[in-house]
């Protein structure tokens, strides 16, 4: 214990600190930059806000829209929607026609998109042309939530199609179906645009925050750096066997602390600006074509450990081209080349990216499930599977490499 | 000091350093060239695919240059046949300024080809979301695009090859060249220099302008040597022809007021690279000398270029306008200069981007230096203990 605490220690010095607040420097500069000059608000009196009080405005205004998703819900938002002045501002053939699709946000985003889902199904997107509401089967509740759970349907089907690692036979079509059908309704609708901020954010900062994992524990097993092995360290008292897995439970503690602080900012930050209100909100309302009956909190939750498992992962490999290479600076040339083919080449459509731990951060881990035979298994539950096979395939690397481990001579 | 600069240049550049640095030039470049000839493929209306390099094969064998009213004005009927080159470049030209194919265009459309190119232009500036440009400057952009009165069409893929790569290649090249300075004040625990660094014969002010002076004077050399491969191997590969045609003859830069032909872009393109080298070289000097650690000075730098990368990407007009647009990233995404017509009013006067980030560029650079100079000074003058 005593040796973990020590090397844990070590791993936080000037490279891992400088590296870690030039991350969060950058994160912060890119989360206020963007959010402070892109995005506006349209209120009810056809005004547009921009700035960051744009999403403060926007959290007051949506209250009006806030609820359950039932029958009256439904013909109230018809209704109000229609007689609004955000309509008439949003007409399609107006000279707004783009503002939605370019950072410009209204109350009706809410509850309009998750209806227009139920139209377009796997075509949807945002944008002015779809936030209407002038559906036949928003006439009763029930007529809604079929034709919302058809859309799904049909995107999930399309989805296997393109992008799915084996076509669906028809038993698992029919066990979909069957899940598809048990999504609790009718939906809760809340204001969540901090936690939608947040989590787009996440996944854009991801890939780079691994960056910061590279620098820091690319020389924990370096011939003669700072924090790395040297003569005393394989002559210590406990051994080599010890303190190499002192090191490794070290290096993952790390990475799991240096993933807490990125995650910690990034709520802190978005909560300040839009903040994290719409955790019950329902998970469909945001994911429209999540299968599982969680919030839109749980699923955030769900994709935080998403990436936290791909994050451990990374750590793992760079500590494996660490010890592999002996070398601080191979190791990081080494591990950011992968990290780089793992982003710029590997496909990040369809399932394949299952297999990419840097895709475990995404939301797919949150909404999504992967066939096994004939059973339906969360996304999240293989990225865990996935993810304790490749650490064992870098740890027994990692043990070998140590087996083989010389300072100044020939392995 | 020459047997400093010796002794300092060998630490940071040594042959394997230039070997390697050759070497990934090549992979590169070659690299870029092989996807640049497939985006030449095509499937004929047999349903045959075409290769790219048969098509550019086809092409430079051609050798003809015609303008490219006479095509319109079928004067030269039988340089256009529908699957050559030449006929995909003037129905790019078509599309962008009529939105419509060759054959549907009139005799009249064709007469007025460049009056057209010309009112799009105008239109574009008097519509434009970002910059509000005033009468004056709309008539003095739109005076320079009507220089542009003969645009040739004919094989000219080396020149334009070489200045749309130059986008992807130059920003890695300075990134490259930059991040070879770090060792020059970064501190590397393994080499433990410092002892006799402040044991020098001739102290350590002449040491210090020594490192400077390799870190600008290197640069150069690398940056001269690593474009000389790029543009060899590319105008190897792709030949040399055309290079004086004016760069509206490709579809992206139609609309470009700039009257310069693909040569002059190249050199336009090659100085303000020049001069983003020394801002990324003075940035990376500046951050070792404050940070020390050649690893965390990595891992400062390593950020700083995805900030710029990420800033890029953003594409917003204001952190572009009064940021991204000096910094060294941005400042060799070399289309923005032809197209965006980006203008700063310093007294009175509109500066084009490109004049402007030069200058800004420079300015950058002396104030970096300056720094550099006076936390040198500081640390000169500073009582240095080894070890304490």
């Amino acid at each position: 214990m005593g040796l973990i605490k020590f090397e844990y220690r070590k791993l936080w010095n000037k490279v891992s600190i400088s590296a870690l607040i030039a991350f969060l420097v950058f994160s912060t500069l890119h989360t206020f930059i963007y959010l402070n000059l892109q995005w506006r608000t349209l209120d009810g009196n056809g005004e547009v806000w921009e700035g960051l009080k744009a999403f403060r405005l926007l959290k007051e205004i949506s209250k009006d829209v806030e609820g359950v998703m039932d029958q009256q819900y439904l013909e109230g938002l018809v209704e109000d929607y229609d007689s609004s002045s955000e309509k008439r501002y949003l007409d399609i053939n107006g000279e707004h026609r783009g503002f939605l699709g370019t950072g410009g946000m209204t109350k009706y985003m809410f509850p309009n998109y998750c209806v227009n889902y139920a139209y377009y199904g796997p075509y949807m997107t945002n944008g002015n042309d779809k936030i209407g509401l002038g559906y036949e089967f928003l006439s009763s509740e029930r007529s809604f939530y079929d034709q919302y759970k058809e859309s799904m349907k049909e995107d999930k089907l399309m989805a296997n199609e393109y992008g799915g690692l084996f076509p669906y036979s028809a038993h698992q079509i029919s066990i979909l179906e069957d899940k598809i059908e048990k999504v609790r309704t009718p939906f809760t609708v809340e204001y969540y645009q901090g936690i939608a901020n947040m989590l787009s954010w996440y996944e854009i900062q991801f890939p780079y925050f691994l960056v910061v994992l590279v620098f820091s524990l690319a020389g924990i097993y370096a011939k003669g750096s700072e924090y790395g092995v040297d003569e005393l360290t394989l002559s210590s008292k406990n051994g080599r066997k010890k303190d190499f897995k002192a090191k490794c439970i070290s290096g993952n503690l790390f990475a799991v602390t240096a993933y807490l602080i990125f995650v910690a900012v990034l709520m802190l930050e978005h909560g300040g600006i839009a903040s994290l209100h719409g955790w019950n909100a329902s998970a469909q309302v945001f994911w429209y074509d999540c299968i599982y009956n969680i919030t839109v909190g749980g699923g955030a939750i769900l994709q935080f450990l998403g990436g936290l498992i791909g994050c451990i992962v990374i750590a793992n490999l760079v500590m494996m081209l660490s010890a592999v290479t002996g070398s601080g600076k191979a190791g990081i040339i080494a591990a950011l080349a992968i990290l780089y083919a793992l982003c710029r080449f590997y496909p990040s459509y369809g399932m394949k990216k299952i297999f990419n731990p840097v895709c475990f951060g995404n939301n797919f881990v949150a909404k999504d499930g992967m066939f096994i035979g004939e059973i339906l298994v969360p996304c999240i539950c293989i990225t865990f599977v996935l993810a304790l096979l490749y650490i064992t395939v870098f740890e027994v690397s990692i043990r070998s490499s140590a087996k083989r481990y010389h300072i100044g001579g020939r392995r | 000091m020459r047997s400093i600069i010796s002794a300092e240049w060998k630490r940071v550049l040594p042959l394997q350093i230039w070997i390697l640095f050759s070497m990934v030039i090549l992979i590169f470049t070659v690299y870029d060239d092989k996807k640049e000839k497939s985006t030449y493929t095509y499937v004929d209306a047999d349903g045959n695919l075409i290769d790219g390099r048969d098509v550019l094969k086809d092409a430079r064998q051609k050798k003809e240059m015609i303008p490219v009213e006479s095509i319109l004005l079928g004067e030269k009927k039988d340089f256009l046949t529908e699957e050559s080159l030449n006929y995909l470049k003037v129905q790019n030209l078509v599309e962008a300024n009529y939105s419509k194919q060759i054959g549907e265009l009139t005799a009249k459309e064709a007469k007025n080809f460049y009056e057209r190119r010309i009112s799009h232009i105008r239109r574009n500036l008097v519509e434009s979301s970002t910059v509000s440009y005033n009468k004056k400057e709309i008539d003095l952009l739109v005076e320079k695009a009507s220089q542009v009165n003969a645009i040739m069409i004919g094989y000219a893929e080396g020149w334009s090859s070489i200045n749309r790569g130059m986008e992807k290649f130059v920003p890695l090249l300075l990134l490259g060249i930059s991040m070879m300075f770090i060792p020059l004040f970064g501190e590397d625990a393994k080499v433990k220099m410092n002892e006799f660094i402040f044991a020098a014969k001739w102290g350590r002010r002449q040491l210090d302008f020594a490192r400077i002076f390799i870190a600008f004077g290197a640069g150069t050399l690398l940056y001269l040597y690593g474009m000389a491969e790029y543009v060899f191997i590319k105008l190897l590969d792709f030949g040399s022809e055309g290079g004086n045609f004016f760069i509206q003859g490709e579809e992206r830069m139609f609309f470009s007021v700039y009257p310069i032909s693909y040569i002059q872009q190249f050199f336009w393109n090659f100085t303000i690279g020049y001069f983003a080298l020394f801002v990324a070289i003075s940035f990376t000097l500046i951050v070792c000398i404050l940070i020390k650690k050649t690893m965390a000075c990595s891992a400062v730098l390593c950020f700083f270029w995805i900030f710029l990368l990420v800033g890029d990407q953003m594409n917003i007009y204001i952190t572009n306008h009064y940021f991204f647009n000096f910094m060294p990233y941005r400042m060799t995404k070399f289309h923005h200069y032809y197209l965006e017509n980006d203008l700063y009013r310093v007294g009175g006067e509109s500066i084009n981007s490109m004049v402007f980030t030069t200058c800004v560029a420079a300015i950058i650079v002396f104030s970096v230096l300056g720094m550099i100079a006076l936390t040198l000074w500081e640390r000169q003058n500073r009582k240095f203990v080894i070890g304490g």
